[in-house]
C-alpha cells in the first residue's frame, strides 16, 4: 500500500506552484510563530526576527531539500542532465557537428555493410531445416557448374538412398498474354517435387500434380508468384482455374504462393518441367537430353559427405560415357568408335553435393568479409576521434569541473553528467548513423543488382537496430568515462589554479597521441587495400577480351527436348539467316559457347604423329583439357575475332564429314610451338569421343573465355552443327545501337519456332560490365570507406593539433617574445605532428604487410605487397597529413606575444 | 550556560523521522509546534534546526506515515497539522522496538561492569 499513498502523494505534488506556495506559507507560518514567542519573551521585533532565523537555519536549504521530494529524483536529474548536455553541445557547434558526423559516418557505414552481411550470408535459407538442402553441381578442371544434364539428375534420383527428394529446375523468359497486355515474365520450369521439397505450400490453390508433370500432361498448370499475383492479377481470389497464355498456349492457374517465398532466381511464375522419364532415364544421350539444375534435400541426419560419396557410386555405375554431362555437351551414344570407358574425367568432371546456402553465397562471401573488417576499422577510427575530441574538451573544462565540485557538486553527479553529454552525443551520431544506413543499404542494393544473393531484400531489420543503438551507447559510455574519471580526480585547488600556466605539451598527453598514432596506422592500411584493389580492378578492365564488344548483340536459347539433330541444324541455320536479313545487322552467328557465359566444352586432344595418349593412365597435368566451341560460319566475323592464319570457315566445312577445324593461338603454341598449325591433324576425344581425325585450317586470335580474370583455355573451334549442344548463344552485330532490333530478333525466334523462349538478351558490352559488377562494387565501396578513413584521421590529426597550439599558445608566445621567427615555430609543430605521422606509418605499413594476403583472391593482376601502391599511398596519406599539422602551425605562427602572455 | 556534556546532539536522518513520528503520536500538531516538542520533552539537549523538520516532514508525508492537512493555530492563523497514520504508528512501534534494543546493546558494550551489578 505504500506505493500508493507515494503516487498519490507525487500526483499531488504535480501542481508546483501550488505545493511551493503551500510549503512558503508553511515556513512563513512557523518563522511568524517563534518571533511571536521570542517577542512575549522580552526581544524586540529586529532581533526576534533574528533570532528566528537562527532557529530556523537556512530557509533556502530547507525549502530545497523539501523540493527535492516532490518528484522522481534520479529522474529529473537526468532529465536536467540531458538539458545541461543539450545546452553545453550547442555552445561548441564545431565540436558537435564534427563529433555527431564522425561517429554518424562511421556507424552509418558498419550499420549498412552488417545489414547486408546479415542478410546475405548470417540468414539461413527461409525454407524448414535449410541445413538439409543441396544443389547439384558439375565439377569440371576445377570449375563448378550448376547446370547438369537431366539423365543425371534421373539416374540421382532413380538409384539414391540418402536423399530424401531430388528436384529439378530450369527457366526462362516467357511472353505472358491475356487477362492484360502482353508481357515478359520470368518463368521457372520445375519438377513436381520442388515445392514439397523446399518446404513451402501454396497460399491459395495446391502444387503441381505427378500428371501435370509429365510430357504429355492433362493440361499445362502454372502457379504464380505471389508479386505477378499482387501485379497483374490484383490479388483476385478467384485466379484458380484462369487461364492464361505463356508463349502462346494456354496453362491453367492452380495455385498462388506465399508472399515470403523467394529462390534465389527470378521466377515470377512456374509451370511444370515436365521432364520425360522415358527418353532421359535410358541414358540416351543425344535425343531429349535437357539441361537443367538441381536441388535436393538430405534425409535427416545423413551428412554431406555421406551423400556426396553414394552420388560418386551412382555416377560410376552410370557410366561409361559418364553421367557426368558437359552443359552443351551431346555425346554420341556410347559404343561409337569403340571408346567406352574413358569418357569420365581423371577426376577432371565429378558430380557433387554442396550445401544450398553455401552455393547461394559462395562467391561473395568473401569480399563481404573484407567489407566488414574494413567498416570495423573505420568505425575504430572514428570512435578514436571521437574519444580525441571528448578528452580535448574534458581538458578545456577542468576549471568548470573544478567550479562545480567547489560549489557543493557531488563526483558522482558530475560524472554521471559528463557521461550523459557523450551519450547524448553518441546517441544523436547513432541516429544520423541510421539514417545514412538506410541510404546506403538502398544505394547497395541498387548497384549490386543481381550479383548479391539477397533473398529477402536486404533491410534494417532488428538485430541490426539493436546493434547500432548498442554500438552507440556504448561508444558514448567508453569516451564519457575517460573525461569523467579525469574530472573525478580533478584537485580542486590545482585546476583552479592551472589555468594561468598553460600547457607545455608533454607526456600527459599519452591517451590523445596513442588515439591519433592508430587511427592513422588504420587508415594507412584502409587506404592500401583500397589502392591495392583499385588497381586490380583498373587491370581488370584493360584485359582485351580478345573480341570486338562493341556494336554486338547477343541472347541465349535453351532447346526444348525432342528435337533430333536435323531439326537442330535446321533451326540454327533458319534463324541465322533471318537474322541476317534484319535491317542493320552487318552479320549473325551462333555458338554453344558463348564467351563470358557458363557454358563450355571440355575434351582432350591428340595430335597426328604423337604417340597417342593412354587416357586411362594419363596423369593431371600430361593431358590438357580444350574448350570446344561449335559455330556458324561467320562467328568470328560477328564476334570481331582476328584470323591469324589460315582461312575460315566455308561452307564445305559445315556439312559433315568434312572435318575441318580452326584452334586458336594458344593451342597453336602448345602443341606447335614455332610452327603453323594450319595443315595439321588432330583427334579430338571428348565425352563419348568422335574418333575422326581432323585438320586445322586456320589460327585466331585468344579469347577470354570464362571472364576476363581467368585463364585462356585452348580452344577448337568446329562448324559441324550437329555436334552443338543444347544450350546455344546467337551473336549479332549491327551497325548502330544493338538494343534497337531486339523486338525485331524476337520476331524471329517467333517466326522459326513460336513457343521458344529466348533469354538474357543483352549486348556484349552489358555482359562485359556485367561480368565485373561485383568486383566494381566492392572497389567502389572499400574506396570510399578508405576515403572515409582518410577524411577522419586527417580531421583527427588537425584536432589534436590545434589543440596542442591551444595550450601551448603562451609558450609559444613567450619563444616568439624571445626572436623565434614564423619557420621556427611552424617547424616546432609540423615537427611534432610529423613525429606523431612518422610513427604511425611506420605501424600501418607494418600491419598492411602482414594483412593485405586477405585480399590476394580479390586481387587481379596486382601482388599484395605491390610497393608502387604502398608508395604511393603513404606519399598520399603524408601529404594530407602535412597538410593538417601545417594549418595549425601557421596560426601558431601568427600568435600576437601580447596577447598570448596575458593570456589567462 | 550549558555544560559541555549538554552541548546539544547533533541528529541523523532517519532518528529525526523516528522523533517526529514519537511527537504526533497524541494527536495532530503543526511544525512549529512539533519542533517546540522536542526541544522542551529532551530538556534542550537535542537542537534542531527548525527548518531541517520540514524536508523531514514531506518524506514522511511520501512515505504514508503522516498525513497533512491546513488548519487554523492557537493564534488564529493558518498552520499545516500533521497527524500519524496507521502506517505511521505501526511503523513507530517497530522503530521504537529496534531503537531500545540498539541503545541497550551499545549501553551493554560500553558498561559491562553495570551489567554483573
Amino acid at each position: 500500500m505504500r506505493w500508493w499513498s507515494e503516487l498519490k502523494y507525487v500526483v499531488k505534488k504535480l501542481n508546483r506552484r501550488r505545493a511551493e506556495r503551500e510549503l512558503q506559507g508553511e515556513i512563513d507560518a512557523h518563522l511568524e510563530m517563534e518571533i511571536q514567542e521570542k517577542i512575549a519573551d522580552g526581544l524586540s521585533r529586529e532581533e526576534a526576527r533574528y533570532a528566528a532565523h537562527r532557529a530556523f537555519g537556512s530557509v533556502g536549504l530547507a525549502t530545497e531539500d523539501s523540493r527535492a521530494w516532490w518528484g522522481f529524483r534520479r529522474l529529473e536529474e537526468l532529465w536536467q542532465d540531458l538539458r545541461y548536455g543539450a545546452r553545453m553541445l550547442r555552445k561548441k557547434p564545431g565540436f558537435t557537428l564534427v563529433a555527431v558526423l564522425t561517429l554518424g559516418l562511421g556507424i552509418g557505414a558498419n550499420t549498412a555493410i552488417f545489414s547486408v552481411v546479415n542478410a546475405v550470408l548470417l540468414k539461413p535459407l527461409p525454407y524448414p531445416e535449410p541445413g538439409q538442402l543441396a544443389q547439384l553441381r558439375i565439377v569440371q578442371s576445377g570449375k563448378p557448374n550448376t547446370v547438369i544434364g537431366s539423365a543425371a539428375f534421373v539416374q540421382v534420383k532413380a538409384q539414391s538412398q540418402l536423399l530424401a527428394r531430388i528436384a529439378a529446375y530450369s527457366g526462362g523468359d516467357m511472353t505472358l498474354t491475356g487477362a492484360g497486355s502482353a508481357e515478359q515474365v520470368v518463368a521457372g520450369a520445375v519438377t513436381a517435387d520442388f515445392f514439397p521439397l523446399l518446404g513451402v505450400q501454396p497460399v491459395l490453390g495446391r502444387n503441381f500434380t505427378r500428371e501435370e508433370d509429365t510430357p504429355n500432361g492433362p493440361k499445362k498448370a502454372a502457379i504464380l508468384g505471389h508479386g505477378l499475383w499482387q501485379s497483374r492479377f490484383g490479388g483476385d481470389a478467384d485466379v484458380r482455374g484462369r487461364t492464361i497464355t505463356l508463349n502462346e498456349q494456354s496453362y491453367t492457374v492452380v495455385g498462388i504462393l506465399p508472399a515470403r517465398f523467394q529462390y534465389p532466381e527470378p521466377f515470377q511464375l512456374w509451370i511444370p518441367l515436365a521432364l520425360g522419364e522415358t527418353s532421359a532415364a535410358l541414358g540416351g544421350y543425344g535425343e531429349g537430353m535437357v539441361l537443367l539444375k538441381a536441388i535436393a534435400r538430405l534425409k535427416p541426419g545423413v551428412t554431406f559427405q555421406q551423400a556426396q560419396a553414394e552420388l560418386q557410386i551412382i555416377a560410376q555405375r552410370i557410366e561409361p560415357g559418364g553421367t557426368t554431362a558437359t552443359p552443351g555437351g551431346n555425346p554420341r551414344p556410347r559404343g561409337e568408335g569403340g571408346e567406352g570407358g574413358e569418357g569420365r574425367g581423371r577426376g577432371d568432371s565429378v558430380l557433387t553435393l554442396v550445401g544450398l546456402h553455401e552455393q547461394v553465397v559462395g562467391d561473395v562471401k568473401g569480399a563481404l568479409l573484407v567489407l566488414l573488417g574494413a567498416v570495423a576499422l573505420v568505425l575504430l577510427i572514428a570512435c578514436a576521434n571521437v574519444a580525441n575530441l571528448l578528452l580535448a574538451r574534458a581538458a578545456a573544462r577542468q576549471r568548470e569541473m573544478a567550479i562545480r565540485a567547489a560549489l557543493g557538486a557531488g563526483r558522482l553527479r558530475v560524472a554521471r553528467q559528463l557521461l550523459t553529454e557523450s551519450v547524448l552525443l553518441s546517441v544523436a551520431g547513432g541516429g544520423l548513423g541510421l539514417i545514412m544506413a538506410f541510404w546506403g543499404v538502398r544505394a547497395i542494393e541498387q548497384w549490386s543488382g543481381a550479383s548479391l544473393p539477397a533473398m529477402q531484400g536486404i533491410g534494417i531489420d532488428a538485430w541490426v537496430l539493436a546493434f547500432t543503438l548498442g554500438m552507440s551507447v556504448v561508444t558514448g559510455l567508453a569516451f564519457g568515462l575517460a573525461p569523467a574519471v579525469q574530472a573525478w580526480r580533478t584537485d580542486v585547488n590545482v585546476a583552479l589554479k592551472k589555468e594561468g600556466r598553460g600547457d607545455t605539451g608533454g607526456h600527459r598527453h599519452w591517451l590523445r597521441h596513442l588515439l591519433v598514432v592508430s587511427e592513422v596506422a588504420l587508415a594507412l592500411v584502409l587506404l592500401i587495400g583500397a589502392g591495392l584493389l583499385i588497381k586490380s580492378f583498373s587491370r581488370l578492365t584493360e584485359v582485351n577480351p580478345g573480341f570486338q564488344t562493341d556494336g554486338v548483340l547477343t541472347f541465349q536459347v535453351t532447346l526444348t527436348e525432342g528435337r533430333s539433330s536435323p531439326q537442330k541444324v535446321n533451326f540454327i541455320e533458319q534463324i541465322v539467316k533471318r537474322l541476317k536479313a534484319l535491317p542493320g545487322v552487318q552479320t549473325a552467328a551462333a555458338t554453344d559457347s558463348l564467351p563470358l557465359t557458363d557454358f563450355s566444352r571440355i575434351g582432350v586432344a591428340e595430335i597426328e604423329g604423337r604417340p597417342p595418349i593412354a587416357f586411362r593412365t594419363a596423369k593431371r597435368g600430361e593431358v590438357t583439357p580444350y574448350s570446344r566451341p561449335t559455330v556458324t560460319l561467320d562467328y568470328f566475323n560477328a564476334m570481331g575475332i582476328q584470323l591469324k592464319n589460315g582461312r575460315a570457315f566455308t561452307l564445305p566445312d559445315a556439312r559433315p564429314p568434312a572435318g575441318s577445324v580452326i584452334v586458336n593461338e594458344a593451342f597453336e603454341k602448345h602443341y606447335f610451338p614455332g610452327q603453323s598449325a594450319v595443315g595439321k591433324r588432330i583427334r579430338l576425344r571428348a565425352r563419348g569421343a568422335e574418333a575422326r581425325w581432323q585438320t586445322v585450317v586456320g589460327v585466331v586470335s585468344d579469347v577470354r573465355q570464362s571472364g576476363l580474370a581467368g585463364d585462356v583455355m585452348l580452344e577448337v573451334y568446329s562448324p559441324e552443327l550437329e555436334d552443338v549442344g543444347g544450350a546455344l548463344s546467337f551473336v549479332i552485330r549491327v551497325t548502330g545501337d544493338p538494343a534497337g532490333i531486339i523486338s525485331a530478333v524476337r520476331g524471329v525466334v517467333a517466326e522459326v519456332e513460336p513457343n521458344q523462349a529466348i533469354h538474357n538478351v543483352i549486348t556484349m558490352e552489358q555482359r562485359l560490365a556485367n561480368a565485373t559488377t561485383s568486383r566494381r562494387l566492392n572497389t567502389v565501396l572499400l574506396g570510399s570507406f578508405a576515403g572515409l578513413a582518410l577524411l577522419l584521421a586527417v580531421v583527427g590529426i588537425y584536432g589534436v593539433m590545434s589543440y596542442a597550439v591551444t595550450q601551448r599558445t603562451r609558450e609559444i608566445g613567450v619563444r616568439i617574445a624571445l626572436g623565434a621567427s614564423s619557420k621556427e615555430i611552424i617547424k616546432l609543430i609540423v615537427g611534432q605532428g610529423a613525429l606523431l605521422v612518422g610513427i604511425s606509418v611506420v605501424i600501418g605499413l607494418g600491419v598492411a604487410a602482414l594483412g593485405t594476403r586477405l585480399l590476394a583472391n580479390l586481387l587481379f593482376g596486382v601482388s599484395a605487397l605491390d610497393p608502387v601502391t604502398f608508395v604511393g599511398v603513404t606519399a598520399l596519406l603524408a601529404a594530407t597529413a602535412f597538410l593538417a599539422c601545417y594549418l595549425p602551425a601557421r596560426r601558431a605562427a601568427k600568435v600576437d606575444p601580447m596577447v598570448a602572455l596575458r593570456q589567462e | 550556560m550549558r555544560k559541555q556534556k549538554d552541548k546539544p546532539i547533533d541528529m541523523l536522518q532517519g532518528t529525526l523521522d523516528l522523533l517526529i513520528l514519537r511527537t504526533l503520536l497524541f494527536g495532530p500538531i503543526h511544525g512549529h509546534a512539533i519542533a517546540k516538542s522536542i526541544e522542551r520533552t529532551s530538556q534542550d539537549a537535542l537542537r534542531v534546526d527548525h527548518g531541517s523538520l520540514y524536508p523531514a516532514l514531506q518524506r514522511l508525508e511520501r512515505r504514508g506515515l503522516i498525513t497533512a492537512e491546513w488548519g487554523v493555530s492557537e493564534n488564529n492563523r493558518r498552520a499545516r497539522y500533521y497527524r500519524l497514520t496507521t502506517a505511521g504508528r505501526k511503523q513507530l512501534t517497530t522503530e521504537t522496538g529496534k531503537w531500545e534494543r540498539l541503545t541497550e546493546a551499545i549501553a551493554r558494550i560500553l558498561n559491562p561492569d553495570r551489567e554483573e551489578a
